[in-house]
C-alpha cells in the first residue's frame, strides 16, 4: 500500500499512451505517479499490437481496412486530425526516441501484392487513395511485376502477378518493450509507477481530487485517463463520459524464428474495408501475421481466441508464403482495438467536459504511431490550464536496455559472466534469456511473469514456458522474497502454482477429524 | 568441474538423459579415451528424474524400477568408468564443421571433439500449438512441465483438473494428481482411441476411476486470470468440435498432453537434415546423420514410448561415435526404408544392407490381424498394431539383408489387413 500520496499528475493506465506522456512530463519539475491496473506495464491494447510504426503504403492499407468504421460521407483521410499528423511525425520521430532508450527495432520494405482481378483492383484503390493523399504518398512506392516482386520475396506464393513496393516507411518494435523502456526512463527522472494499483474511484474534494487505488488513495491536482479501452469507465468515475467504444478484433499469429528467413518485407495483400491480411518479420526475428475480417465484440477485455479465426488466418498466411503452415505457430491472440465513438476518425485528446482537471484520451489504431506527438500535446493542454510547467535542468533522456545475452558475442557474452555468473546461467532454452537477466529485470520492477517475459523474452519461445516456466517461478520468488504460490502471471488473481504438495491431502485429512 | 580442452574431446554427448548416458557408456566401452557429456541441467538423468513412477526397465534390466532408480544405474557407470560430465552448462550452438559452443557460469567455450552424440530429448507440443478456442489464463500447463512441478519442485498447479490428451503423461499425470488429492475431472482425447500405453490406461485411469472420453476435446477454456473452467465437445471426423455437444466442467487447471517434438534446433545448426514425420533427424542404421560425425539417439530421434528402447537405440549411436572418433570407417547408408501402406515412419531411414539392423516403426491407424511386410525379406504377422505401440523388428544380415539383391535402392514397408 502506497498510502495517501500527493502528486501534481496522475496517470492512469500504463499502455503506450501513459508510459510516454510520463516520460515526456518527466522532463519538468513534477510529481507525477503512474497507476496501472496489472502486475505488468503494456498488459491492454498495446501488448496485442502488431508493432509497426508506419506511413506511406501501410498507412493507405490501415486507412482502407478501418474505413469500415466511417459513416457515409466521411472522408478516409483526415490530414488535419491528430492521427495522421502525430503518426506521420512519429514515423519520423520514433527511431530517435529508439536509440535513446536502446530499443531494439527493425527497418522494413513493405510489398502489396496481388493474386487475382479482385486484388488487381485492389492495389488501383491503394494508388487511387495515394492520390488523394498527396504526392509524398504517390511517392512512397513504385509498381513492381512479377519479375521483381520474386527478387524481393522469393518465397512468395507463385501466384502473384503484381504489387507495390515502398522500400522505407515501416519501422518495427516490440510495443511492450517500447511502453517499459518510457516508463523506465520516466522512473529514472523521478516519475512514480505503481502496478497492481486499479482505480476504483475518483472524488473530486475542493479544487484537487483523490484517486482511490486499489494501493492507497492519491491526492493530485490533474488526472490523465490513460485507460485504453476502459477510458469510458475512468471518465465515468470523473463525473461523466461522453464516448463509447466500438470494439474491433484481430487474430494475430507469431511464427517460430526458424522461419524467419522466408521473407525480407512485410508482404500483404490489399486490404479491403475491415478485412486485414499480412505477414512480416518482427524485431527480434519472429514472423507475425494475420489473415481475416475485423471481429466485432462487446467491451475491451474480450480477447478469447477462437479456434476457426486462428485456422483461417493461417491458412491465409499459408496462402501468401506456402512455406509457412499452422504448425510454425508458436502463439497466437485475439486483439480489440477500442474506437471511441466520439471522433470520427481520429484520437480523442481533450479535457472531459465534465471536469476540467481530467484530460481523457483516447488512442485508436494506429496508436502507438502517434504515442509521441499525443504526450507533447498533453504538456501544452496541461500549460493552458494553467499548470506551471519548469524543464528540469538534469532530465536524463538516456536508457539501457537490459543486455540481451542472445544477441551478445561470445567476448561480451563473457565479460558479462565475469562480472556476475548469472548471465552464464540460461533459463529460457528458445530465447536464451539467463538468469543475469530475469533477475535484473525484476530489479527494474518486473513483479510478474509477465513483466519478465516482456523485458527478457523468457516464455516468448516456441517451447512457451514448458522449460522455464518453473525456473523464473523459482527466481521471481527467491527475489522478491514471496513464496511460490503467490507468483501470478500478470495480475493478481493470476497465481501460478496456488498450492505446496501435500496441502490438498492434509485439508482433506482434517476434514476427517 | 572439468573444463576439456579443445582439442582432445573424442565423442562429446549432448544431453544427460537416459539416451545420452547410454551412448557415453557405449562409446566409452569401444576404449575411446576422452567421452565427455553436457547436460544444461544440474543433475544427471534428464527426464527420468521426475518419473517417479515405475515401469521403467522391464526389458532392458528384466526389473520394475521408477525413473531415477533407472537413471541411478547409468549414473553409477558413468562414474567408475571416468568419463567427464559438464553440468549446468547449455550448449548453444553446434557448426556443420562440429564446433560446439556451450556456456555456463565459468563463461562461454567452443570445443572441437571428433565426434557428437545428439541426445537433447524432447519438448512438449503446446496450448499455442494446437489452437484451442477461449481466454489464455494462469493454470493451462503441459503435462511434462506439471510433472516437474509436482515431482520435483514440490508444487501442485491447482485442485480441479482436466486432462487434454491421453498420452502417457497425461495419463500418469492424471493417477499422480489424484494421489496428491486433485479432483481429475476427465481425460479427453481427441481421437477415437487412448494416445498412449494400455497399461497405463489400466494403471492410470481405470483403477483410479478416472472418466476418460474419447472423440471429444476441449474447445473454450474459461476464465480471463485463472482458468475457472472448460468447455468439452465431442468432434467430427475431421477433429472439429461438434456444436451443441458442449458440456461446461468447471475446474482450476488445465493440462495438456498433446504431443512431444523431438528439440532439433541445434541439429538444424550444424546441418542435420529432419524427417518431417519423426522430426528428428534422419538417421543410418549406425544412428549417423547426414553430418559427418554427427549422431543422434533417443528421443531427439523419435519420440520413444519406453526408456528401454531410448537406450538401446542410443547405444547404437554410442558404438559407432566411438568408430568414427577411432577413424573407422562407416558404411554409407545406400537403401532407404520406405514408409508405405498404414506405416507412419520408421528408423533408421537409411540402412547400408550390410549390418544387423533393428527397425523402430509406428503405425498411422490402430488395425487388428496384419501382416507387415518388410519388402519380400520379412514378413510378420500381428495381431494388434496401434500408433502407440512401436514396432521393434529385428532384421539379421544373415538371415534377411543377405538376400536383398545387388543394387536395391530402397525397401517398402507395408502393413496390410489379412486376407486382402
Ligand atoms: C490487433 C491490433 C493491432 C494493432 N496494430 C498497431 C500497429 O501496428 N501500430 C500502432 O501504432 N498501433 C496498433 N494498434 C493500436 C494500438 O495497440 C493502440 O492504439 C494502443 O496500444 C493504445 O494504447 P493505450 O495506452 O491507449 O491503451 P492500452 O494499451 O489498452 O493501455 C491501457 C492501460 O490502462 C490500464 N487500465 C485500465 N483500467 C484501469 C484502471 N481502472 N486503473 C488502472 N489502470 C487501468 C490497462 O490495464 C492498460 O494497461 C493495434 C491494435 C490492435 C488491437
Ligand atoms: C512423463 C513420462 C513418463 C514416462 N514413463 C515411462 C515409463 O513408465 N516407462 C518407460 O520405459 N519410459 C517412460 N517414459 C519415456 C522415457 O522416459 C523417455 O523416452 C526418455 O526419458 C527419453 O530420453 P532422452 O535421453 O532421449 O531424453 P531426455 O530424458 O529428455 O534427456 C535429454 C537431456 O538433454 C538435455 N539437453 C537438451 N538440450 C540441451 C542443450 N542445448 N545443452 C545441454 N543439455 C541439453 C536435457 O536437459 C535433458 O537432460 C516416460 C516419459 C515421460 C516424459
Amino acid at each position: 500500500m502506497v498510502n495517501n500520496r500527493e502528486a501534481d499528475i496522475v496517470i492512469i493506465g500504463g499502455g503506450i499512451a501513459g508510459t510516454a506522456i510520463a516520460r515526456e512530463l518527466s522532463k519538468y519539475n513534477l510529481k507525477t505517479i503512474l497507476v496501472e491496473k496489472n502486475y505488468a506495464l503494456a498488459n491492454g491494447q498495446t501488448k496485442t499490437a502488431t508493432a509497426s510504426i508506419y506511413a506511406g503504403l501501410v498507412m493507405i492499407g490501415s486507412l482502407i481496412a478501418k474505413s469500415i468504421l466511417l459513416k457515409p460521407g466521411e472522408p478516409l483521410y483526415n490530414p488535419d486530425g491528430f492521427k495522421m499528423r502525430w503518426c506521420e511525425e512519429g514515423f519520423r520521430e520514433w527511431p530517435k526516441v529508439f536509440d535513446e532508450l536502446d530499443i531494439k527495432y527493425i527497418r522494413l520494405p513493405v510489398l502489396v501484392f496481388a493474386r487475382n482481378e479482385e486484388e488487381l483492383k485492389g492495389l488501383d484503390y491503394y494508388e487511387k487513395v495515394a492520390q488523394e493523399m498527396g504526392e509524398e504518398y504517390v511517392n512512397s512506392y513504385r509498381i513492381v511485376n512479377k519479375d521483381e516482386i520474386f527478387e524481393i520475396e522469393p518465397n512468395l506464393t507463385k501466384n502473384a502477378i503484381k504489387g507495390l513496393y515502398d522500400d522505407r516507411h515501416l519501422v518495427d518494435a516490440f510495443p511492450p518493450e517500447i511502453a517499459i523502456a518510457l516508463a523506465e526512463n520516466a522512473k529514472d527522472n523521478d516519475v512514480e509507477v505503481i502496478l497492481d494499483a486499479e482505480v476504483k474511484n475518483i472524488i473530486k474534494e475542493n479544487a484537487h481530487h483523490i484517486v482511490e487505488t486499489k494501493q492507497g488513495n492519491i491526492k493530485t491536482n490533474f488526472i490523465i485517463n490513460c485507460a485504453g479501452g476502459y477510458a469510458d469507465r475512468i471518465a465515468q468515475m470523473g463525473g461523466g463520459s461522453d464516448f463509447k467504444f466500438n470494439y474491433k478484433t484481430s487474430t494475430l499469429m507469431i511464427y517460430d524464428k526458424n522461419k524467419r528467413n522466408l521473407i525480407n518485407s512485410m508482404v500483404r495483400t490489399p486490404c479491403q474495408p475491415g478485412f486485414l491480411e499480412f505477414v512480416k518479420p518482427t524485431a527480434h526475428g519472429n514472423l507475425i501475421g494475420t489473415s481475416g475480417r475485423y471481429g466485432t465484440v462487446e467491451g475491451a477485455e474480450d480477447t478469447e481466441i477462437i479456434l476457426e479465426d486462428g485456422i483461417q488466418g493461417a491458412n491465409g498466411v499459408s496462402n501468401i508464403i506456402p512455406g509457412i503452415t499452422r504448425k510454425d505457430v508458436i502463439n497466437l491472440w485475439r486483439g480489440v482495438r477500442a474506437f471511441g465513438t466520439k471522433e470520427p476518425d481520429d484520437y480523442l485528446v481533450e479535457f472531459s467536459p465534465f471536469n476540467e482537471k481530467i484530460i481523457n484520451i483516447v488512442l485508436r489504431a494506429p496508436g502507438i504511431a502517434g504515442a509521441l506527438g499525443l504526450s507533447r500535446h498533453v504538456v501544452e493542454m496541461l500549460t493552458e490550464a494553467g499548470l506551471k510547467l519548469e524543464k528540469k535542468s538534469n532530465f536524463n533522456p538516456k536508457r539501457r536496455a537490459i543486455p540481451d545475452f542472445s544477441e551478445l558475442s561470445d567476448e561480451e557474452r563473457n565479460e558479462l559472466i565475469k562480472k556476475d555468473p548469472r548471465y552464464g546461467h540460461v533459463i529460457c532454452r528458445c530465447e536464451t534469456v539467463t538468469e543475469g537477466e530475469i533477475v535484473e529485470a525484476i530489479r527494474r520492477g518486473a513483479i510478474s511473469e509477465q513483466g519478465i517475459k516482456f523485458r527478457t523474452r523468457a516464455g516468448m519461445g516456441r517451447c512457451k514456458r514448458g522449460f522455464c516456466g518453473p525456473r523464473v517461478i523459482e527466481i521471481l520468488a527467491r527475489e522478491l522474497n514471496i513464496p511460490i504460490t503467490e507468483v501470478v502471471k500478470r495480475s493478481y488473481n493470476s497465481v501460478l502454482i496456488p498450492y505446496k504438495a501435500k496441502e490438498l491431502l492434509l485439508e482433506k485429512e482434517e476434514a476427517l477429524i | 568441474m572439468m573444463i576439456p580442452k579443445n582439442d582432445n574431446i573424442d565423442v562429446l554427448i549432448i544431453g544427460a538423459g537416459p539416451a545420452g548416458l547410454a551412448a557415453a557408456i557405449r562409446a566409452k566401452e569401444e576404449g575411446v579415451p576422452n567421452v565427455t557429456i553436457i547436460e544444461r541441467d544440474k543433475i544427471l538423468g534428464g527426464l527420468l528424474h521426475q518419473c517417479i513412477h515405475n515401469g521403467f526397465g522391464l526389458w532392458y534390466f528384466g526389473e520394475d524400477m521408477t525413473g531415477p532408480e533407472y537413471a541411478k544405474k547409468f549414473i553409477n557407470r558413468i562414474k567408475e568408468m571416468g568419463i567427464n560430465v559438464l553440468l549446468d552448462s547449455m550448449v548453444l550452438n553446434i557448426t556443420p564443421d562440429k564446433k560446439v559452443t556451450f556456456c555456463n557460469e565459468n563463461g562461454v567455450q567452443t570445443i572441437n571433439p571428433k565426434a557428437i552424440i545428439l541426445a537433447m530429448g524432447c519438448r512438449e507440443r503446446t496450448r499455442e500449438s494446437i489452437m484451442v478456442s477461449g481466454n489464455r489464463p494462469a493454470g493451462v500447463f503441459t503435462a511434462g512441465t506439471a510433472q516437474r512441478f509436482v515431482n520435483v519442485e514440490g508444487y501442485i498447479p491447482g485442485k480441479e483438473v482436466v486432462i487434454l490428451g491421453s498420452g502417457d503423461i497425461g495419463m500418469i499425470m492424471a493417477r499422480r494428481l489424484t494421489l496428491e488429492g486433485l479432483n481429475v475431472k476427465a481425460v479427453v482425447e481427441v481421437l477415437p482411441y487412448i494416445g498412449g500405453l494400455i497399461r497405463n490406461e489400466v494403471q492410470c485411469l481405470h483403477d483410479f476411476n478416472i472418466d476418460i472420453l474419447l472423440k471429444h476435446t476441449v474447445s473454450w477454456i474459461h476464465g480471463r486470470e485463472r482458468v475457472e473452467g472448460v468447455t468439452i465437445s465431442e468432434v467430427d471426423d475431421r477433429m472439429m468440435p461438434i456444436a451443441g455437444t458442449e458440456k461446461r466442467v468447471d475446474c482450476d487447471t488445465l493440462i495438456l498432453s498433446v504431443g512431444l517434438i523431438p528439440e532439433n534446433e541445434l541439429s538444424t545448426m550444424a546441418g542435420v537434415k529432419l524427417d518431417p514425420i519423426t522430426g528428428g533427424p534422419i538417421v543410418n542404421e549406425f544412428r549417423m546423420t547426414n553430418a559427418n560425425g554427427i549422431f543422434a539417439g533417443g528421443n531427439v530421434v523419435q519420440v520413444h514410448d519406453l526408456v528401454d528402447n531410448v537406450s538401446w537405440e542410443s547405444e547404437i549411436a554410442g558404438f559407432n561415435a566411438a568408430r568414427y572418433a577411432k577413424g573407422e570407417e562407416l558404411d554409407e547408408g545406400v537403401i532407404k526404408l520406405i514408409p508405405g501402406e498404414n506405416i507412419r515412419y520408421v528408423v533408421p531411414q537409411m540402412i547400408s544392407g550390410k549390418e544387423d539392423v533393428t527397425l523402430y516403426m509406428r503405425v498411422q491407424e490402430p488395425k487388428e490381424t496384419v501382416r507387415v511386410n518388410v519388402g519380400d525379406i520379412l514378413k510378420k504377422t500381428e495381431r494388434v498394431v496401434k500408433p502407440s505401440s512401436m514396432l521393434t523388428y529385428d532384421i539379421s544380415y544373415e538371415k534377411h539383408l543377405s538376400k536383398v539383391p545387388k543394387g536395391i535402392k530402397e525397401i517398402v514397408i507395408n502393413c496390410e489387413e489379412k486376407g486382402k
